[in-house]
């Protein structure tokens, strides 16, 4: 990846012209809206669901569920038919506000997916049933539809608008089970340190406007380089904003929500939150790293995301938080009992392995040729399926169990096998091991950040990975080598049938991972320049 | 003294003195009513200065919705006058005096030498220009707007419904 492709700036149309050139302004939306497709049929898809709740009994719960599931297949169809836009197709939609590229057309991909993959799993949850689901399908549609516009913003305006949509739904939906004592703390939690991260990035946000007097994310950068702000001031902002980006990855120093909010909310909530909602914040960070990175006019990098600032080293500062981001959350995951707060320091992790992919590509921003993206995007396509299917297996045993501590998990092995060997292959995976995508994506992050010289981020990398086979391979004890109590049950053939569909995914990334890599690296990338 | 001059210490007069009244107020309706004054005042301000849509938004915005917000919060919360207890001990006068000379001097050192230019020309009206901008080069972002606003006032209205744990509504 990428095919690089320079869209102009926007206009920028002044308060003068506006009245003179609003015919031709205006007719650029209809074309635009044919690209806008997937959000137009989220958006419809948000009042749809809560019409059809409407109109069906408070026990037909899972209807609604259907419908969510046909609106997101509607959604991933236009998706598909819109196909990646090559290099030359690649632009902006709506004056600037968005843009259509590969990249975001695979990002929006994997965030459809793996909201798709949790529908059926809060249809079948326990807490969630009899009860009106419409507003919860709404509410998650409503998500997807704020990180779509984070995978493809292009203005400093959308990129706060995309992040709050995302946020503001994941509040509500945390406390959804409203009598829950956990779930409301972890919702009100969740605001409280969710406003603070936005009301820090905006303000990083506003520094740039103040400074370039746009809001636009190209005339930014162009603006950047020719004003020549003082470096100590764009360091300061380059950190503000990342302090957004960090909460929505839970990321160091912002992680701190994840383990409350990761067990207050429902469980395939939770499981939406450590994937999907990590999935875009990546996108977003990949976005402003990359407009911010990009060559200047005069062929010279900017310094606001690349390259040296004072003493500071913008990539070393990436790499210190990945460091301090996968240390914190694999040593916090091994005193855990409770398996979503062990998935959610887990999940904090995992997001200082993939902040180490994009340490690594941060210094070849700007240069010729492919910087190298593809390890990062790999990943997270990889994690989807693995971290998912964890939960996935996790919810099952608790509805039977009707615990969600890690004893319940006992005896797993005797007691239902599938399952047992299902989550087996996906611990493999978190761990890191062969034959599984986690080993594959693993592999490629490491060898990404050796190859750009971040030796010291590999070797904590490789002692974080040891570390974390002791809390994965606990589970892996207590489901095989313990005794458990309870009767063995077989599985409905649905569950079967889905614990496979996730199995497999992770099976073929680590064995035949280069059609996928093939695929990542064809994408196209819109750059603002 | 010309008009604009004349209207200019009218409302300056309307945002400082109810200004005043609320800090030396003790009763909390009385200090609601008070604020109506400011906000009345700055949004004057806005109009004289010639941003129309700031100064209507200012009107909507504070006095329609903060103001009354704030008395129907304090109406629905309790049903006699509520004052403003003093402190026991007088507060010290030294701490506050340095830091309110501080903040004023900063305040008056920036005003000063921010050094202000006179905008040629009469002021045009706003509004049409951000109708105009709003509906063209910024729909995207005026349109998700208003599907934010949906989605969170169906979470909120589900958040606020009673009988919640057994799903009842």
């Amino acid at each position: 990846m990428f095919f690089l492709q320079t869209v102009a700036p926007t206009g920028g149309v002044t308060s003068n012209e506006v009245f003179d050139r609003y015919p031709d302004l205006v007719s650029s939306i209809g074309t635009d809206m044919g690209a806008f497709l997937p959000e137009l049929v989220l958006c419809l898809g948000i009042v749809w669901v809560i019409f059809v709740d409407l109109f069906s009994k408070r026990q037909d719960s899972r209807r609604p569920g259907w419908h969510a599931l046909g609106v997101l297949g509607l959604s991933l169809l236009t998706l598909v038919l819109g196909g990646f836009p090559s290099a030359e197709e690649a632009g902006s939609l709506f004056h600037g506000m968005v843009v259509r590229d590969g990249f975001a057309v695979f990002m929006k991909l994997l965030l459809t997916i793996g909201t798709a993959i949790c529908v059926p799993m809060v249809m079948s949850h326990k807490d969630l049933q009899g009860r009106r689901m419409g507003e919860f399908y709404g509410l998650l549609l409503g998500s997807l539809l704020g990180m779509y516009m984070m995978a493809s913003a292009r203005n400093l305006l959308m990129f706060f608008m995309g992040i709050e949509f995302a946020s503001y739904t994941s509040y509500l939906l945390t406390g959804y089970l409203k009598g829950d004592r956990k779930a409301a703390e972890g919702g009100v939690k969740y605001v409280i340190y969710g406003s603070v991260a936005s009301g820090i990035m905006v303000y990083g946000l506003s520094i740039l406007y103040g400074l370039t007097g746009s809001l636009d994310v190209g005339a930014v950068a162009q603006a950047l380089i020719v004003t020549k702000a003082s470096p100590s001031l764009l360091i300061i902002t380059a950190l503000l904003c990342f302090a957004g980006f960090a909460y929505k990855i839970s990321a160091f120093p912002l992680h701190f929500w994840a383990p409350d909010v990761y067990e207050g909310a429902p469980m395939p909530f939770t499981a939406f939150l450590s994937v999907v909602s990590k999935a875009a914040g990546f996108a977003i960070l990949i976005r402003f790293v990359v407009a911010f990175g990009a060559p200047g006019a005069d062929g010279q990098a900017l310094t606001l995301a690349s390259g040296k600032v004072l003493d500071l080293d913008w990539p070393q500062i990436l790499a210190v938080l990945a460091m301090f981001t996968m240390t914190i959350g694999n040593l916090a995951a091994l005193w855990q009992n409770n398996f979503k707060r062990l998935l959610a320091y887990s999940s904090i992790a995992h997001a200082g392995y993939l902040l180490m992919g994009v340490a690594a590509v941060v210094p070849r921003i700007g240069a010729e040729g492919d910087p190298g993206w593809q390890p990062v995007l790999f990943y997270l396509v990889v994690y989807l399926f693995m971290n998912l299917g964890a939960f996935y297996i996790a919810q099952i045993v608790a509805a039977r169990t009707g615990t969600e501590e890690l004893p319940g998990f006992a005896g797993l092995g005797k007691r239902a096998p599938v399952l047992a060997v299902g989550l087996f292959l996906f611990m493999i995976s978190l761990i890191g091991l062969p034959p599984t995508g986690g080993f594959t994506g693993k592999w490629q992050l490491l060898k990404a950040a050796w190859e750009n010289g971040l030796h010291t981020l590999v070797l904590v990398a490789v002692t974080n990975t040891v570390i974390s086979v002791y809390y994965y391979a606990r589970i892996i004890k207590l489901m095989f080598l313990d005794q458990g109590d309870g009767e063995g049950y077989v599985l409905p053939v649905g569950q079967r049938t889905a614990v496979v569909l996730m199995v497999v995914p992770i099976l073929w990334l680590g064995l035949f991972m280069d059609s996928t890599v093939h695929l990542i690296r064809s994408l196209s990338f819109a750059v603002i320049g | 003294m010309n008009w604009e001059a004349v209207v200019f210490w009218a409302m300056a007069t309307l945002v400082l003195v109810p200004a005043f009244a609320i800090v030396f107020s003790r009763n909390i309706v009385h200090m609601a009513f008070w604020l109506l004054g400011t906000l009345m005042g700055v949004s004057g301000l806005y109009l004289l200065l010639g941003a129309d849509f700031l100064g209507m938004t200012q009107i909507f915005v504070y006095i329609g919705g903060i103001n009354v917000l704030l008395l129907f919060g304090i109406m629905l919360t309790r049903s006699e006058p509520v004052y403003v207890r003093r402190l026991a001990k007088r507060p010290k006068l030294a701490p506050g005096l340095i830091i309110g000379a501080f903040t004023a001097f900063t305040l008056v050192s920036a005003l000063l030498g921010a050094g202000w230019r006179n905008v040629p020309g009469e002021p045009t009206e706003t509004a049409g220009i951000l109708g105009a901008f709003l509906l063209s080069e910024y729909i995207l972002p005026f349109e998700i707007i208003s599907v934010l606003l949906l989605v969170v006032l169906i979470g909120a209205a589900y958040i606020a419904r009673r009988g919640s744990r057994e799903g009842a509504e």
